[in-house]
C-alpha cells in the first residue's frame, strides 16, 4: 500500500483540497478527500507523464483531478501494476547525466555534419539545377555599385587589354550558354585583385596586371637588370587568375553561397528558438566563422577548377603558382578563422600534387 | 474594537481557505532548475533533429509543461496538455497556408495584390486560433483557461488598426499597443471568469515615450562610441600601411571593427528592449483583473537588462550550452515578480461551459482549434 500526498479538485470550480490516494493491489485506487471516499481502478485514471520534478496530474473519471509532487511514491507504485507508464522513455533519457552528454555529442556530430556536408551539398544541387537566370539575378547591381564605392575607371593600354580580351575569349569559348564578361578597373582601396559576379561579369584591376608583370621579388632577384618582362608572360599568369574566376561563375559559388548562408541561418534560428532575439548577437559570430569556412571551400573548388581548365587548353600550372605565390606576398595571409582564403602555401601545394 | 473581533470570529468560523484566500498578496513561485531543463533540452533537441524536425512538437509541449509546472501559485501548479499531434496538424495547415500563399503569387503574379489582402486577414485569424488552442490546452487547480475567438475584433486590432499607425506617423503606436494588451487579456478567460483589461491610453503613450527617450540617449552613446572606434581605426591605419609588414593585422581590425559595430548595435539596444519588457509587463500585469482579484508586477528594467547581459554572454561563451540556464533564469525572475491579490475567495470562481473535459476537446477541435505557432 502507497501513499500519495496531494490536493484534489472538482474541475467545476477553483476550490482546492488535501486529499490522499491510496495506491493499492490490482490497480485499486482509493481517493480520501475530507469525508468523501471514492475507489477507482487504473485504468479508468489518466496519469500525466513525468517530467522533471513537476507534480503529476491524475485525471478522474468526470473531470475532477488529484494532483501531487510525490513522483518517486507513484512511480514505484505503477512499476508494481507492471506499468512503465511513470518511467516513459523520454524520461529515462531526460533523468540522467550520461543520456544528456550522449544527446550533446549527437547534437553537436549531427548539427556538425549537416554544416559541413549536408547544407552544401543540397546548395550545389540546387544551385546547379536552376537556370542560369537565377544565378545572375542575384549579383544584378553589384558592379555598379562596384563602380561607386571601392574600383575607378582602368588605365590600362588598349593593346594590353585586347591582348587579354583575346586570350580571356579562348576560355570563356569552352562555356558558350555563359554570359562570360571581362572587365578593367583601376582597384584603388581593393589593390591586385579580381572578383567573378554571379551573372558572368569579371573583373581584374590594374593592380593585378602590374603584379603580374614584375618579377619575383627573391627569386629573380639577379634578372633586376634584365629588360622588361615579357608582356605575353605576364598575361598567362593573369590569364590563370581568371580561369579561377571563370570557375566562381561556372560552380555558382555566387548563389551557392546565398543558398548555404541562409540554411545555417535557418538552422541556427530552429536551434535557438524563441532565445534568438536575445541572443542575435551571439549567433553572428558563429555565422561569419561558417561563412568563411564556405568561402575557403569556394575557393579550393575554383583552383581545382582553373588548373583542370588551363591544362585543357595546354597553359603551364606554373602561371598560376606565379601569381598566387606574388599576391601572398603583396597582401599578407589571414590565418585567423575569419579568412576567406586558404593559405598560400597550402593552394600552392595543390597545384604541385597535381 | 467590537467589530475587529467581530470580523475575527468571521474569519475563524468561515472557511480556512477563504481567510487565506482573502488576504495578502500571494507570491508566483518559480521551482525549474537549470540542470535538470539543460538534460530535458539537449535530449528533445537532439531526439527533433534525428526525426528531421518532426519530434520538435512533442519536444514543444515537454518545455512548455516543464516551464507550467514548475510555476506555482498558493502551492498550485499551472499544467500544459495539449497533445503534440495536434500542433504538428497546426504546423501543417500554417505550411499549407503559407506554401499556396508563394506559390499562387509564383504562378499568377497578377494575383499577389488580392493575395496579400487575403493574407493580411489570415493572419489575425491565425493568430487568434493559436491564443485559443494554447489558452484551451492550460490549465490551474484543475479549470481551464480559455480564449474567446471574435475574428471581427482580430481583424480590427491585427488588421485595420495599425493602418492608423501609418496614417498618424506612428503617433497612434502606443495606443495600438494598449489595443492589443487589451484584446489578449479581455478575451482570455479563467474557468467560466473573463478576464479584464483597465490600462488607460496615457499609461501606454508615457511608456513608449520613455523608451523613445532612452532610445535617442542609447543611439547617441552608441555613435559616439562608434565614433570613437572609427577615429581609432583612423589613427592607427596608417602606421600599420606605413609599416608595410602587417597587412593581415589590418584586415583582423576590419572584421573586428564590422563585429563591434553590429555588438554596439545591439548593447546600445538593450536598454530599450529591457525597458519596454520589464515596464510593459508590469503595465500589463497591473491593469489585469479577474473578478475582483488583481495582479502585481514590478519586473525592474535594470535587473531585467542585468539578467539579459548576463545570458548573451553565458550563450556566446558556451557556444549555446548556457540556453537552458538563461532560460529558467529569464524565467524565474519574471514569474517571481509577479504577485496575485485576490479579493474574497478563489475557490468561488467556477468553470465555464466547455469545463468538463472528456466531452469539450473533441468539441473545441471541430470548431477548429489549431496552434499556428505564433
Amino acid at each position: 500500500m502507497i501513499e500519495l500526498a496531494g490536493q484534489y479538485s472538482d474541475g467545476r470550480s477553483a476550490a482546492r483540497h488535501d486529499a490522499r490516494l491510496r495506491l493499492g493491489e490490482e490497480g485499486r485506487v482509493e481517493l480520501h478527500a475530507g469525508d468523501e471516499r471514492r475507489v477507482f481502478v487504473l485504468a479508468q485514471l489518466q496519469i500525466s507523464e513525468r517530467l522533471g520534478n513537476t507534480p503529476r496530474r491524475i485525471q478522474l473519471p468526470g473531470g475532477s483531478q488529484f494532483e501531487s509532487g510525490d513522483n518517486d511514491a507513484l512511480d514505484r507504485w505503477l512499476a508494481t501494476q507492471g506499468r512503465r507508464g511513470g518511467e516513459h522513455w523520454v524520461h529515462r533519457l531526460e533523468r540522467r547525466w550520461r543520456w544528456a552528454v550522449a544527446a550533446l555529442l549527437l547534437c553537436v556530430a549531427l548539427i556538425g555534419g549537416g554544416i559541413r556536408w549536408g547544407i552544401p551539398a543540397a546548395a550545389e544541387h540546387v544551385a546547379l539545377s536552376l537556370p542560369a537566370e537565377v544565378n545572375a539575378s542575384i549579383g544584378a547591381g553589384t558592379l555598379r555599385v562596384l563602380d561607386e564605392t571601392f574600383v575607378g575607371p582602368s588605365e590600362l593600354p588598349p593593346a594590353r587589354r585586347r591582348a587579354l580580351r583575346e586570350a580571356f575569349a579562348v576560355l570563356a569559348a569552352d562555356y558558350p550558354q555563359e554570359n562570360l564578361r571581362l572587365h578593367f578597373r583601376a582597384g584603388e582601396r581593393l589593390g591586385a585583385n579580381a572578383f567573378a559576379l554571379p551573372d558572368g561579369s569579371i573583373v581584374v584591376t590594374d593592380e593585378l596586371v602590374a603584379l603580374a608583370e614584375r618579377h619575383m621579388a627573391d627569386r629573380d632577384r639577379a634578372d633586376r637588370d634584365r629588360a622588361e618582362r615579357d608582356p605575353a608572360e605576364a598575361d598567362r599568369e593573369v590569364l590563370a587568375v581568371l580561369a579561377h574566376e571563370i570557375g566562381h561563375v561556372i560552380r555558382r559559388h555566387g548563389l551557392r553561397g546565398v543558398l548555404q548562408n541562409a540554411g545555417v541561418a535557418t538552422l541556427l534560428a530552429a536551434l535557438l528558438g524563441d532565445i534568438a532575439s536575445v541572443a542575435a548577437l551571439g549567433a553572428t559570430l558563429p555565422t561569419a566563422l561558417v561563412h568563411a569556412g564556405y568561402s575557403r571551400e569556394f575557393e579550393r573548388e575554383a583552383d581545382a577548377f582553373a588548373l583542370a581548365l588551363l591544362d585543357r587548353h595546354g597553359l603551364r600550372r606554373e602561371h598560376f603558382a606565379s601569381i598566387l605565390r606574388k599576391l601572398g606576398e603583396t597582401a599578407g595571409d589571414d590565418h585567423s578563422f575569419f579568412a576567406t582564403h586558404p593559405r598560400t602555401a597550402e593552394r600552392l601545394e595543390s597545384i604541385d600534387g597535381h | 474594537m467590537n467589530d475587529q473581533t467581530a470580523s475575527d470570529v468571521a474569519a475563524a468560523a468561515g472557511d480556512s481557505d477563504a481567510a487565506v484566500a482573502g488576504g495578502p498578496p500571494q507570491p508566483f513561485v518559480f521551482s525549474g532548475r537549470g540542470g535538470e531543463y539543460f538534460r530535458i533540452w539537449i535530449v528533445n533537441l537532439a531526439l527533433s533533429i534525428l526525426t528531421l524536425g518532426i519530434y520538435s512538437a512533442w519536444a514543444k509541449v515537454r518545455t512548455r509543461r516543464y516551464f507550467y509546472g514548475n510555476t506555482l501559485l498558493d502551492g498550485a501548479g499551472f499544467d500544459y496538455t495539449a497533445e503534440p499531434l495536434k500542433i504538428l496538424k497546426g504546423r501543417a495547415i500554417a505550411a499549407l497556408v503559407i506554401g499556396a500563399y508563394i506559390a499562387l503569387g509564383q504562378l499568377y503574379p497578377v494575383a499577389s495584390l488580392p493575395l496579400v489582402l487575403a493574407y493580411w486577414l489570415l493572419f489575425p485569424w491565425l493568430l487568434m486560433k493559436s491564443l485559443a488552442f494554447n489558452a484551451h490546452y492550460s490549465q490551474h487547480r484543475g479549470l481551464r483557461f480559455g480564449f474567446v475567438q471574435r475574428t471581427g475584433d482580430a481583424i480590427r486590432v491585427y488588421a485595420l488598426l495599425p493602418i492608423l499607425i501609418t496614417l498618424t506617423l506612428g503617433l497612434y503606436y502606443p495606443f495600438w499597443k494598449r489595443r492589443v494588451a487589451e484584446y489578449y487579456v479581455s478575451n482570455h478567460r479563467y474557468g467560466g471568469t473573463l478576464f479584464s483589461f483597465h490600462a488607460t491610453g496615457g499609461q501606454y503613450l508615457r511608456l513608449y515615450l520613455l523608451a523613445l527617450l532612452i532610445a535617442l540617449i542609447c543611439l547617441a552613446a552608441a555613435a559616439g562610441a562608434l565614433f570613437t572606434l572609427l577615429w581609432l581605426v583612423d589613427a592607427l591605419l596608417p602606421q600599420i600601411e606605413a609599416d608595410g609588414s602587417d597587412i593581415p593585422l589590418q584586415q583582423q581590425l576590419l572584421q573586428l571593427g564590422g563585429f563591434g559595430i553590429v555588438a554596439l548595435f545591439y548593447l546600445f539596444l538593450l536598454p530599450v528592449f529591457a525597458w519596454l519588457r520589464a515596464r510593459g509587463d508590469n503595465l500589463r500585469w497591473n491593469n489585469t483583473r479577474l473578478a475582483g482579484h488583481r495582479f502585481e508586477s514590478d519586473q525592474s528594467a535594470r535587473r531585467l537588462m542585468l539578467i539579459y547581459l548576463l545570458n548573451i554572454f553565458a550563450i556566446v561563451f558556451t557556444l549555446g550550452l548556457a540556453i537552458p540556464w538563461a532560460r529558467v533564469r529569464l524565467a524565474r525572475y519574471r514569474v517571481e515578480h509577479l504577485r496575485f491579490v485576490p479579493h474574497g475567495p478563489v475557490d468561488e470562481l467556477l468553470a465555464g461551459s466547455d469545463g468538463q473535459a472528456s466531452a469539450t476537446a473533441d468539441a473545441f477541435d471541430d470548431l477548429g482549434g489549431f496552434d499556428a505557432g505564433l
